[in-house]
């Protein structure tokens, strides 16, 4: 898990040392966490634009194919930046709308965080469209 | 801040840390769920140089599809084999559906999935009801007429007895008409019993024959819709479509014929 560890909530069903193995096994994995005070929490800002317009892309390509569960990457030579998106639920609105939620890691400058509660909805033209909770 | 390209050949390797921490992620939750809102923000300079974007309000989820539905969902380019005439377009159609069924104080998931996947009338399965139903309806009333003539037989038939009995102590030529007209009477019922009897035996099985086309129906409509959900009626003015004409009957207060399922 690379993430804040500050962030991090357990899940309450979840007994305390399996998250710390968890951390554990994501830190002997070398997965860099956002512990340290210097690292900015939002990965976004870093991201260049070209990194954007890829993850962008993933991020279309992800929802638009990708069943619940299936993951889209993303990997850009230019900066060495990379991301990936999962959808992990799939809804109807009562706009009609198909919307999904999604996980999005990035790895940017060596730092992984992934970011969970993300809501896009297919928009009229096709587009998926961040929306609000 | 320029960011610092990383060696080529460690671009894999962290690919894969990479996506391991995702798979971890999925294990374990609780992890930054503030980045939806800037991705949106980050991302908006991309996304909306496409311009477009949301037509009508989006409104709450009514209904969240499981993996195979999601997976139909994908393979139909998220344009599912709904019939949009009438209406604008599906998200139209989705709108006004969830509206009828909340209306009619139904989950609205089976406006949504009916809108999506078709209506009882669109699948075939509000006529194959509708089939059986006026074969059940036949099928009973010929069991009614026999059960009837089988009585008016049996009454028949102690008259007869009776007449024969008083026959034989008495005066036959008194009672030989009676007899005769019982005797007629009698053979006259059994051959409309005959009849009845096979009418009954045919519809019988007319009416088995649409039960399984119907039940084959409503298990094929159920591989995209949860059980039942299939069979949901919301055509409020029985014209055969469901359309913002039910709407507006629902609005006022209507409810489907048959109150709310075409299958009885």
């Amino acid at each position: 898990m690379c993430s804040e560890p500050g962030a991090h909530t357990p899940r309450p069903s979840a007994p305390p040392h399996a998250a710390a193995v968890l951390i554990l096994a994501a830190l002997a994995a070398g997965c860099r966490t956002s512990a340290a005070p210097d690292i900015p929490y939002d990965l976004y800002e870093l991201m260049s634009d070209s990194d954007v317009a890829l993850a962008v892309e993933t991020m279309q390509l992800g929802l638009e194919t990708g069943s619940d569960g299936a993951v889209a990457r993303w990997s850009n030579p230019e900066t060495g930046n990379s991301g990936a998106i999962k959808p992990v639920r799939t809804y109807q609105t009562a706009g009609g709308y198909f919307c999904r939620d999604f996980e999005e890691l990035l790895n940017v400058e060596g730092i992984v965080r992934i970011y969970e509660d993300n809501h896009a909805c297919r928009a009229d033209d096709g587009v998926w469209r961040f929306i609000d909770d | 801040m320029q960011p610092t390209p990383a060696p080529a050949r460690a671009r894999p390797l962290l690919a894969a840390l990479a996506l391991s921490c995702l798979a971890t992620a999925a294990v374990a939750d609780g992890l930054d769920s503030a980045g939806g809102e800037a991705a949106a923000a980050r991302y908006a300079e991309v996304l909306d140089a496409a311009g477009g974007g949301f037509q009508r309000p989006v409104g709450a989820a009514v209904v969240v599809f499981d993996p195979a539905e999601t997976e139909a969902l994908v393979a139909a380019g998220w344009q599912p084999s709904a019939d949009t005439r009438g209406f604008r377009d599906l998200g139209e159609r989705v709108t006004t559906f969830v509206a009828i069924a909340e209306a009619l104080g139904m989950d609205p998931a089976i406006g949504a999935l009916q809108a999506n996947w078709g209506t009882p009338q669109e699948n075939g399965i509000a006529e194959l009801a509708e089939n059986a139903n006026a074969a059940r309806y036949a099928r009973d009333v010929a069991r009614y007429d026999i059960a009837e003539l089988e009585r008016h037989r049996a009454d028949a038939l102690a008259v007869l007895e009776e007449m024969q009995a008083r026959a034989t102590a008495g005066d036959p030529a008194e009672t030989a008409d009676t007899v005769a007209a019982l005797e007629a009477e009698i053979a006259s019922v059994d051959a409309r019993l005959a009849e009845l009897r096979a009418q009954e035996e045919v519809l019988t099985g007319e009416l088995a024959a649409l039960e399984n086309e119907l039940a084959a129906a409503m298990g094929k409509a159920d591989e995209t819709m949860p059980v039942g959900w299939a069979t949901a009626d919301l055509d409020v003015n029985g014209d055969g479509t469901v359309d913002r004409a039910d709407l507006e009957a629902a609005l006022d207060g209507a409810k489907p014929a048959e109150g709310g399922a075409v299958v009885q």
